[in-house]
């Protein structure tokens, strides 16, 4: 596929639209992150780890934006509610039938 | 033009039809909080309906990045943009019969595509406000979403440290779409031929293929733009919501109704379709132990897209917690606030209803819960939330029990030896 230079007023031009969020909206968003991650499994360290990697913009924007104190607070919460809690572990690989025996048999998910 | 109820706007409206409602309508929810575009749904369609000769563009089925992407290109913001223009600072919600199954979401007080059509639209046969994409627009369903571009001018490199580059100001969700078999469909409204029809036994909206003359009127005309022109045939097409299987016919089914191809495809757990029954009016017919009907008139955590737009659409959506509300309460409703609020501290029912998605590709017509011990407590904003592992049973169309599950999923252990393999 040829590779042409964008024009200037070509209206496919990637362009950066900034659309604006409401006040509460970056802590929302950091809230789901931790939460996100805490359910993964992930401890105090490995996510607050994240919110500081630069890497991961969007949670490090969140740093920026509402300071340690803040960040720490909502990781303690996450990790605290949300996060890897002892709970029933089974070692069977064995898929699980998703289907009544007479159509297990047509369907790829039961095997 | 008739007056029809449309109960997601809360008032009447003007249709160029009467309104004329099916015995059952196809239906699904999309939880939004679990989709990561993956597009598996949209491959599933793809190689199921649109792979031929013609249909290269064609996507009845596609996952969208917002705010930015959409596909077509800009089909939201275009749409909305006309309507505002047709009336200025007007498209707004009053609070009059909130809550009122008749009026779930309050009032809409500004016009639809139908209405602002009269104001603007010449000549007067002209029934509804849409615009026919360019060839552009329609090309690229998923330009630049989620693809670093690198460096100006170096095609398929990352920039070398892109990862120390300023931070930027950006949200996002993925926005999977079909056709929202509406209530009232703008594309058979604008058919000039009535080549388009709603099936009476589910609502299911179609394009009649020997009718048509691919005059692009009903692509012009859905706001959502799932109608589609397709070139080498000169007719247009459109999603058939896999009508074999949601009619029991698919080979695989057994002669239960299945779910479309898309919904069976999902990966995340992102989707639910069904049939729900309807009043006469058009309004939901109580039913409360369907799921459908609870996340939608129960819980009311699944709200209509863009319900302002005046298509009754049957698709609705759990909106993704973390973005924006005021981008939000544009693209849902009034209702977002409520429905967030509820999906982030959900009851037992929710928590239970909620694990019934994708656990079967059978059409689920009800389910029950029956009550297990409580395994978990916190406390999280002076809120305390609870889990307790009920049983959620899901039952067919002939009342067959085709599954039930637990709230809590057991957790899986992947033998080491195989931890990243398949």
């Amino acid at each position: 596929m040829p590779w042409n230079e964008a024009e200037p007023d070509d209206p496919m031009t990637l362009e950066g639209v900034f659309v604006p969020a409401d006040a509460g909206a970056i802590r929302r968003m950091a809230v789901v992150f931790a939460e996100e991650y805490a359910r993964m499994g992930f401890g105090r360290g490995e996510l607050l780890s994240v919110f500081h990697n630069p890497f991961y913009s969007g949670a490090h924007r969140a740093l920026l934006d509402l300071g340690e104190a803040e960040v720490v607070q909502i990781v303690e919460e996450a990790v605290s509610t949300v996060g890897v809690r002892v709970r029933n572990i089974e070692a069977d690989q064995a898929p699980h039938p998703c289907c009544p025996p007479d159509v297990a048999s047509r369907c790829h998910g039961c095997g | 033009m008739p007056n029809v109820w449309n109960w997601q706007l809360g008032r009447e409206m003007d249709y160029p039809y009467e309104g004329a409602y099916p015995r059952q309508q196809f239906a699904f929810v999309f939880n939004i909080n679990r989709c990561i575009a993956c597009q598996s749904c949209t491959m599933a369609c793809k190689s199921t309906w649109t792979f031929s000769k013609g249909q290269e563009q064609m996507w009845w089925a596609n996952v969208e990045t917002k705010p930015f992407g959409g596909y077509p290109q800009h089909w939201d913001m275009k749409i909305l943009k006309m309507l505002d223009e047709a009336d200025p600072e007007g498209q707004a919600w009053d609070k009059e019969g909130v809550g009122h199954p008749k009026s779930p979401y309050g009032r809409f007080a500004g016009k639809t595509i139908f209405e602002a059509a009269k104001r603007t639209l010449k000549p007067d046969s002209a029934r509804v406000l849409g615009y026919l994409p360019s060839d552009e627009e329609w090309n690229s369903p998923n330009l630049y979403e989620d693809n670093p571009v690198g460096e100006k001018g170096r095609k398929g490199e990352f920039h070398p440290t892109g990862e120390r580059l300023p931070t930027h100001n950006t949200w996002f969700f993925y926005l999977a779409r079909i056709c929202n078999h509406c209530s009232y469909p703008a594309c058979l409204a604008a058919c000039p031929r009535q080549a388009i029809y709603k099936r009476p036994e589910d609502g299911i909206v179609l394009i009649n293929q020997q009718e048509c003359r691919g005059y692009r009127k009903c692509v012009e005309a859905c706001p959502y733009k799932k109608s589609m022109y397709r070139g080498n045939t000169r007719v247009s097409e459109k999603c058939v919501a896999c009508y074999p299987r949601v009619e029991g016919r698919d080979p695989e089914s057994g002669g239960r109704p299945l779910e479309t191809r898309c919904m069976a495809a999902c990966i995340g757990h992102v989707r639910m379709q069904g049939l729900v029954k309807l009043n006469s009016d058009g309004t939901w017919a109580e039913d409360r132990y369907h799921p459908l009907y609870y996340l939608v008139h129960v819980a009311k955590v699944a709200l209509p897209l863009y319900p302002q737009l005046g298509t009754g659409p049957n698709g609705f959506y759990i909106p993704p917690r973390w973005a924006p509300r005021p981008y939000l309460r544009q693209m849902f409703g009034p209702g977002v606030d409520e429905a967030i609020e509820r999906y982030s501290n959900p009851d037992r029912e929710l928590l239970a209803v909620l694990q019934l998605f994708r656990r079967s590709n059978q059409i689920i017509d009800r389910y029950a819960i029956e009550p297990g011990a409580k395994v978990w407590e916190a406390e999280s904003n002076g809120i305390v939330r609870e889990l307790y592992n009920d049983v959620v049973i899901a039952f067919g169309h002939d009342g067959k029990e085709l599954f039930r599950t637990t709230v809590e999923e057991p957790l899986h252990v992947r033998d080491p030896k195989h931890a990243n393999s398949i």
